[in-house]
């Protein structure tokens, strides 16, 4: 075990006795009962940080085998949350947790739920939270579409947990993002607006009725 | 009116498919009925119309990927080997079909198809068609747009800047390798354009890119002309608006050119419908049903109204549609330069490859059939994009609007329930790619080597085409396979990296696999100083 590369897909390989005889040896405290991707988790980012320190230009070193991985890891073992424009109306927001800080909330027996804020930015700068609302999420959800709210200039998904006696804790935040507004602003599915004859000419009406049929949401 | 110009684009684009230890796989197949019936027929089209000085002018966005395996030693053998069994099971399939006189016919139609292709393809183009559309760049017909190295949608990545810069840069080498002309467009792939990113392509070179008609039409503010001129964003960047409506006309799905009843059924292929015991000549039936080319069927609605398709029919309808088409875009263009009181104006009409001689068989013959009638009739002038660029940039610019020429308009297509489990891996693969750019930047040998494996394998991850694969039931599981592979490929280097071990028999075997962008340099992955 002592020279094997200490990769997920060799960790992977270990029954759970193993790992935690592993993690103790590398002083990592392991309460008992941690879910064995969690010790996975927290001996692999020991293995960064031991690497970071390791000098960069240090050689590789032909190993005799490889192990690959089979499957793709549940966590990267980091709390963040990142947002993803899906159309002018909707975001897909993804979410990851440290284990130890997910176990620590989910453990204790206050803890009520994890939450998504979703705020509406101004334009100004730094950008001011004009409007925000809500959206509870369960612990083992790591994904969630949500619609957004018109008018504002961009948006920014923060990841919330609650306990009934603490405030609500701030746990990740996204990239603000910009949200498309639309040139023809508020007007773009007004039948009345005049426009120019070769925009008319180039088929806007019809698109008009095409993304009023397919995306009215994404206009409101 | 003769300043009145008509752009035709082709994006040429398909997913890396090339597996040296599964030799006569369906995903291969892909590729050599492209080669078959889109590439091979499009050049002696271009051939036929410059030996005739017929004019022709066409834009085409090759995918590097695919220029990639356009070039690729094994695949070009492989191609021709799958050429030599369709010719030798054409000549069984006569015999089988010796009581019926139309499908024979048919049949000797496609084998003579398959025998010009293997000429073409062996003793013109000696295995290499690049060069051949190279000449025609070179010779002022054709226009060859530069686009990212893998059909990455870039507007998922915009929050990573060095991810799009890594796209470009990988794309422009590729470019440089397989072509001698200097592009000035950009495709950008599905045309998603994202506010901003005119700027990044501004800053590697390129004048112009094409985007979809709502991305011009909601602009902000709208362009005065629509879609009948180029608009220029508030950076100076040109950007063309296709026109959607007019590319409709010949793909729509209900009333599109391709729906008409003599058309060929393209779907209605043997390969899906013979024994299998007939069709191992052909092809390993254990490794799946596909298309072979061997189809004889016309378009029709229902099994009663089955009949065998017919050439001349066919071509007639084709001429037919060609006319058709042009009268209607030189009406509009007519009319659009009346309200401009004769001021030049232009129409992009943008298609994937694909269509033409896949989705439909006679598309090529029709594209050939424009280029004759517009010279006959002296009227509609076929233009490239450079061509219609204004020299000077007029005082209004636009803010484009989010858009893509995906269903949606917008990213529904690659970001949904059935594909958004893959972000989350390509995104932190990638943010780790940019953190081992920064961490050996001036590193060689096995180091360097395992670097440029890991960021090849990203740029694959990245490819769309996994993502928008994965909404098609039957090709969802080649898809996962192919984005699991290349993420772990990257862990893999990633995590020795780490720990300082690496098995070079791991990596020399997955070099091999995958050998495309051999000058990759893992440094475009750097951050911008």
């Amino acid at each position: 075990m002592e020279n094997t590369p200490l990769t997920r897909a060799y960790l992977e390989t270990l029954s759970t006795t193993d790992l935690v005889v592993l993690a103790d040896e590398s002083g990592i405290d392991i309460p008992e009962g941690l879910n064995r991707r969690f010790i996975i988790g927290e001996l692999l980012e020991l293995v960064e940080d031991n690497s970071s320190d390791i000098e960069d230009s240090s050689n590789l070193v032909d190993a005799e085998y490889t192990i690959t991985a089979e499957i793709l890891p549940e966590t990267y073992n980091e709390t963040q949350i990142t947002m993803l424009l899906r159309d002018p109306g909707w975001v897909f927001a993804y979410w990851d947790f440290h284990t130890t800080l997910f176990s620590a909330l989910t453990g204790n027996y206050r803890f009520e739920t994890f939450f998504l804020r979703i705020n509406s930015l101004s334009s100004s700068t730094p950008p001011a939270v004009i409007d925000f609302f809500d959206v509870e999420v369960g612990p083992h959800d790591r994904k969630w579409y949500v619609h957004l709210p018109g008018k504002a200039y961009s948006c920014r998904v923060d990841l919330y947990s609650r306990n009934t006696q603490e405030k609500e804790q701030l746990l990740a935040r996204s990239v603000e993002t910009c949200i498309p507004s639309c040139g023809v602003g508020e007007s773009v599915f007004d039948s009345k607006q005049k426009n120019p004859p070769l925009v008319e000419l180039s088929g806007i009406t019809e698109l008009r009725k095409n993304h009023f049929r397919n995306h009215r949401q994404s206009f409101n | 009116m003769a300043d009145n110009a008509l752009i035709f684009l082709l994006n040429a684009e398909l997913p890396y498919i090339r597996h040296p230890d599964q030799p006569g796989c369906v995903a291969e197949t892909h590729l050599f009925n492209a080669l078959s019936y889109t590439y091979l027929p499009l050049l002696r089209t271009c051939t036929s119309l410059e030996t005739e000085g017929i004019p022709f002018k066409l834009a085409i966005s090759f995918a590097p990927v695919l220029c990639e395996m356009f070039a690729d030693p094994l695949l070009q053998e492989r191609y021709i080997e799958t050429l030599d069994k369709s010719i030798d099971f054409g000549l069984s399939e006569l015999d089988r079909n010796s009581l019926s006189p139309e499908i024979r016919d048919l049949i000797k139609i496609h084998l003579d198809q398959l025998q010009l292709n293997r000429r073409d393809f062996v003793e013109i183009y000696e295995k290499n068609i690049l060069k051949k559309f190279d000449y025609f760049a070179n010779h002022g017909y054709i226009e060859i747009l530069a686009t990212t190295a893998t059909n990455c949608y870039l507007p998922l990545y915009t929050d990573i800047p060095e991810a799009i810069s890594a796209q470009i840069e990988t794309g422009l080498i590729t470019y440089r390798k397989h072509f001698t002309s200097i592009p000035s467009g950009f495709w950008l792939p599905a045309m998603a354009y994202t506010p901003g990113i005119e700027c990044t392509l501004k800053a590697y070179g390129f004048q112009y890119t094409i985007l979809e008609s709502h991305g011009l039409l909601f602009a902000d503010p709208i362009p005065d002309a629509g879609l009948f001129a180029p608009a220029f964003c508030r950076n100076g960047f040109t950007v063309f608006g296709r026109d959607k409506i007019a590319c409709l006309e010949v793909y729509d799905s209900a009333h599109g050119f391709i729906t008409n009843p003599d058309y060929l059924d393209v779907n209605r292929d043997i390969g899906f419908e013979l024994d299998e015991d007939i069709l191992s000549a052909l092809f390993n039936t254990k490794l799946g049903r596909r298309m072979t080319g061997f189809r004889y069927w016309a378009n029709r609605k229902t099994a009663s109204e089955s009949a065998y398709y017919q050439f001349h029919k066919a071509h007639a309808q084709v001429c037919e549609d060609a006319r058709k088409f042009l009268d209607r875009r030189m009406e509009m263009l007519d009319k659009a330069s009346a309200l401009l009181e004769g001021e030049p104006v232009s129409t992009v009409c943008a298609f994937p490859a694909s269509i033409f001689g896949g989705i439909w068989y006679e598309g090529i013959s029709w594209l050939e059939n424009l280029f004759r009638i517009a010279a006959d009739e002296n009227q509609t002038c076929f233009a490239l994009f450079s061509q219609v660029m204004r020299q000077k940039t007029p005082d209004k610019r636009i803010s484009p609007y989010y858009s893509s020429w995906l269903d949606s308009g917008y990213n529904e297509e690659v970001l949904n329930n059935s594909n958004d489990w893959m972000y989350p891996f390509v995104r932190k693969a990638t943010t780790r790619m940019i953190d081992l750019a920064e961490r050996f930047p001036d590193d060689s040998g096995l180091k360097e080597r395992s670097l440029n494996m890991a960021s090849r394998e990203l740029l694959l991850a990245q490819s769309m085409d996994w993502f928008y694969m994965m909404n098609e039931g039957e090709q969802s599981e080649y898809a996962r396979q192919r984005f699991e592979e290349s993420v772990r490929a990257f862990t893999v280097v990633y995590e020795s990296l780490g720990s300082n071990f690496i098995s070079t028999e791991w990596l020399t075997t997955t070099e091999k696999r995958h050998t495309l962008f051999s000058e990759i340099n893992y440094r475009v992955f750097s951050k911008k100083k």
